[in-house]
């Protein structure tokens, strides 16, 4: 892993559990990753891969019947989230560590207007006036890029296309000047040209204010493009944690080889597309041991034995693979 | 807005023309001559019927009726019954009486609705929910006849909690019990809609961000969350309310309460054609202007709909 | 058009986007539910003592002793004598009849009647739905039962088709107006427009596309609404704008029970049956709304 500024957001050994009608079932188990200020950290997984859950979970916005915080921490500055109190953890989610959701239409309050949102941060995290929060409202949105800053800030949500919608959000999280920035798939429901721009904005921010981004997604490209580092998740567990570079080059996990395998390209032409076989597991019913040893080209009895854990292969990279850990590192590593 | 109202008032116009046209040829299709009911068995001297029938208007063409009808509604002469008594006079004394019986059973059935539908939208799954859901489906499903009465006999004529009917009790009391029965029967479906408008809003996509901007529960509740679950009920206004008045026809005659309703309802089977118009024309009014004040309202509260 | 309809109109709206059941899989799932199970039992005890009412009583309602005028329940009576000295037993059983006919009869014509009018209006839009719809908004602003009332009242010989008809004539606004917006949800989802795009006819389209995808919010509405058509009934005979006598009815019965308030026994029955009927229904729909509802379908 690339390492730069100080370390900002800790999670360590994080463990979540949902308790549904047919028991108790482990969205992420033992998760651990950081981001640095001035990193980005992109967290990579499919749909149910709990890549959300961890953050979700230290931001307080986890529904907590019927999610449970089984075990481990997340740190901000040395100080664990998790064990807080409610109140004590407000005073640093949405001013310190603020996040941006993927669907802008459904995540903004349709019937207040962007200036009143944003303006909200100011005033209850900095106990400004009315007139003042929104004024730093319209500086926002023009921070942000968006045209007419000054006529656009008391429009509502709908008023406003995908991109400008992703824009506002965008200021309504960095209207205090986080250390981190959490980004749950904030350009899925994008088309390209657009996801570049926002992709490039949150960039062109984060260099500004030195701040830690972690960017959750299931697109590769997206974290080639951006990611300083990454953690690819699976099944609740993470399977490798490198810098970005390194992984997308010469990947330890079958998993991520079989993600990096799968993208077209136009070396492939004229040839079938190769997939990793099969599906994710049902988190109800997860295999014993390496959960994905089902669809893993490489996978042998020992692997239904126990969970592997994630060990460090060579400094910086961590692969979660009893095979790729034990043998001598085969690719240059 | 000045034009949104304009255009609404605009629109009504031809339809309350065909509401008011059609009520009254429904009126004046009805088989039997009304003097003649009124008269009973006693025999009548041509001269007499022909000058009433003349008063009344009754033989000329069907057009000149309703066209005299409707000038003499808009311009306030309401005349008389057949039976003589002074129309406007009437409405006066029987409008303040289904006005008191509205404002009572709304009272009721909102507070209820408000009380319930919220605590139960919120405490999912608690005790309430659950007995909410059951109950609201029983006293929605009890025919209000049913419930009319059955309070009626309970409550008035053998626990004597309540007088039975009439009004000589005054307000409130003698409005109490139909405004009661009225009211717990209304609750039922507002409760639900609240539930189900407040489970699905307390899921929504805004208000996690809401809660990741560090915002505290009551702010949340009050600033996100109820502002939008209670948006459909603002539609629920308008269709209560305008069932407010056929539902008025059949309790003010269960109950003997001398409003609109049972004025309504005696012009019918006597067959007052005058009465039955006026009626249903301010019937048709109020709901015209019940309506547009509640889209009105809810262009207020709801920017989404402001410029459809 | 009622209360309960609007507020089943707004909580069906979703169905409108859920993946239809086949048939077996929804009874299969209905007969799981012990109050399904239940209420559909008594509906069948009801709809036997419409068919046939001799099967629950050999006793003729008609035949009358004044002497026994309101009497209470003693052996071979159980619920006592009416006014006119008449077996009241009896004469609840054969008041089902009107009640079980007008409800089902009434609800399923406005099922169709609204169905394929507001089917027409939610996918030809243009003239067609100009019509249905100002039409549909005439009839709202004036208070159905005004209408039912006035209606009625002129008409000499009511009989119960007399009074399905009206009740069709105006009760189709709002099952209309509720499956106007379902089609429109559905005739731009992608089978439909693949259905056009190869050609297959409107008519085809709407029976074999449309309606089958559109039609569960109105079940759903259809359903909750047919214990409310027993109450209509009942309330429009008490009116005395319904069936005259000498037809029985529950609501004939009422009629009379408001005028004998002493009596309790006059006015419990019919009310205890009129009442199981509804709720019976309304679980019925319920039900079948619970099934239909793809967020719980798992």
């Amino acid at each position: 892993m690339t390492a730069t500024g100080e370390v900002l957001l800790k999670v360590d050994d994080l463990s979540v559990e949902f308790d549904t009608p047919r028991g108790p079932v482990r969205a992420v188990d033992g998760v651990s990753w950081q981001v640095r200020a001035g990193e980005t950290l992109a967290i990579l997984g499919e749909s149910g891969s709990g890549k959300s859950v961890s953050t979700q979970a230290l931001t307080g916005i986890l529904e907590m019947p019927p999610g449970r915080i089984v075990s481990g921490t997340a740190e901000y500055r040395g100080v664990d989230l998790i064990s807080m109190t409610t109140a004590e953890r407000r005073r640093i989610v949405g001013d310190r560590i603020t996040m941006v959701f993927q669907d802008s239409l459904s995540a903004l309050n349709p019937v207040q207007s962007v200036g009143t949102q944003i303006a909200e941060c100011y005033r209850v995290h900095r106990g400004m006036s009315k007139r003042d929060a929104m004024k730093r409202a319209a500086e926002m949105l023009d921070q942000v890029r968006i045209p007419a800053a000054a006529k656009r800030v008391r429009d509502y949500p709908h008023e406003f296309s995908g991109g400008m919608r992703q824009r506002v959000m965008l200021a309504m999280a960095l209207a205090l000047d986080p250390d981190v920035l959490i980004a749950d798939e904030p350009t899925t429901a994008l088309d390209v040209t657009v996801q570049a721009q926002i992709l490039e904005l949150i960039a062109e921010l984060q260099a500004e204010r030195d701040m830690g981004v972690v960017l959750i997604t299931h697109d590769l490209g997206v974290v080639s493009d951006v990611a300083d580092n990454v953690v690819v998740m699976y099944a609740g567990h993470v399977v490798e944690r490198a810098a970005t570079a390194e992984a997308l080059d010469h990947p330890v996990h079958p998993y991520t080889e079989g993600l990096l395998g799968s993208m077209p390209s136009a070396d492939l032409k004229g040839r079938e597309l190769p997939t990793i076989p099969g599906t994710p597991p049902s988190l109800r019913a997860m295999p014993s041991g390496c959960a994905f040893r089902a669809r893993c080209p490489i996978a042998v009895d020992d692997c239904a034995a126990e969970v592997p854990p994630l060990l460090t292969v060579a400094p910086g990279r961590d692969a979660a693979c009893l095979r790729r850990t034990t043998i001598a590192a085969k690719e240059a590593v | 807005m000045i034009r949104f109202v304009l255009r609404r008032a605009v629109a009504a116009v031809p339809i309350g023309v065909l509401v008011t046209l059609g009520v009254f040829a429904l009126v004046f299709a009805m088989p039997g001559d009304p003097l003649r009911e009124l008269a009973g068995d006693k025999p009548i001297p041509a001269a007499v019927l022909a000058a009433k029938r003349a008063q009344y208007h009754l033989d000329d063409p069907f057009i000149v009726q309703y066209l005299l009808s409707m000038k003499d509604i808009l311009t306030g002469h309401f005349g008389t019954t057949f039976a003589g008594a002074d129309i406007a006079a009437q409405l006066r004394l029987r409008i303040p009486v289904t006005l008191k019986l509205t404002l009572l059973a709304n009272a009721v059935q909102w507070t209820l609705g408000l009380f319930f539908g919220i605590y139960a939208g919120f405490k999912r799954n608690g005790w309430i929910d659950r007995s909410l859901l059951l109950t609201t489906l029983v006293l929605l499903a009890v025919p209000g006849l049913v419930a009319y009465f059955a309070a009626q006999y309970l409550f008035g004529v053998e626990l004597k909690w309540f007088p039975v009917s009439g009004v000589l009790e005054g307000f409130p009391r003698s409005y109490l019990l139909p405004a009661l029965v009225i009211g717990v029967l209304g609750f039922a479906g507002l409760a639900r809609l609240l539930r189900t408008s407040i489970v699905e809003t307390v899921n929504a996509d805004f208000v996690k961000t809401a809660r990741a901007k560090g915002l505290g529960e009551q702010r949340v509740l009050w600033r996100h969350i109820l502002p939008n679950a209670l948006l459909p009920v603002v539609t629920f206004i308008g269709l209560d309310l305008a069932g407010m008045f056929g539902g008025a026809i059949i309790t003010e005659s269960i109950f003997n309460l001398p409003g609109l309703g049972q004025f309504m309802f005696q012009a019918i089977k006597l067959k007052e054609g005058g009465v039955v118009v006026l009626l249903s024309t301010l019937a048709f009014i109020s709901f015209i202007l019940i309506n547009l004040l509640v889209d009105l309202l809810y262009g207020v509260l709801d920017p989404r709909v402001r410029n459809v | 058009m009622s209360d309960v309809q609007a507020v089943v109109g707004a909580e069906a709206q979703e169905l409108g986007d859920g993946r239809t059941l086949s048939n077996r899989e929804l009874l299969r799932a209905l007969l799981r539910k012990p109050q399904f199970v239940l209420c559909s039992l008594l509906l069948v005890v009801f709809f036997a003592m419409a068919a046939v009412p001799k099967l629950f009583t050999s006793v003729d309602p008609r035949f009358c002793e004044l002497g026994k005028s309101r009497q209470g329940s003693g052996p071979g009576h159980p619920f006592g004598f009416d006014i006119q000295g008449c077996d009241y037993f009896a004469n609840v059983v054969y008041g089902a009849r009107p009640s079980v006919l007008v409800s089902i009869c009434a609800s399923f014509g406005v099922f169709l009647l609204a169905g394929s009018l507001g089917l027409l209006a939610g996918y030809f839009p243009g003239f067609v739905d100009g019509l249905i719809s100002r039409t549909a908004d005439v009839l709202f602003s004036i208070p159905g039962i005004v209408v039912l009332i006035v209606i009625l009242n002129s008409v000499a010989d009511r009989s119960i088709w007399i009074i399905v008809g009206v009740i069709l004539l105006i009760g189709w606004p709002g099952g209309m107006r509720l499956m106007r917006a379902t089609v429109f949800s559905v005739r731009n989802r992608e089978y439909v427009l693949a259905a056009r795009s190869i050609g297959v006819p409107p008519v085809r389209i709407l029976r074999k596309h449309v309606f089958p995808n559109a039609m569960a919010p109105l079940l759903a509405m259809t359903t909750l609404g047919i214990g409310g058509m027993v109450g209509l009934e009942a309330a429009l005979t008490f009116l005395g704008v319904g069936l005259q006598p000498p037809s029985i009815s529950w609501g004939s019965q009422f009629g009379v029970a408001a005028s004998y308030r002493d009596t309790p026994h006059l006015f419990i029955w019919p009310a205890l049956f009129i009442s199981t009927m509804t709720i019976s229904f309304m679980i019925i729909g319920d039900s079948i709304r619970d099934a239909l509802d793809p967020k719980l379908i798992r």
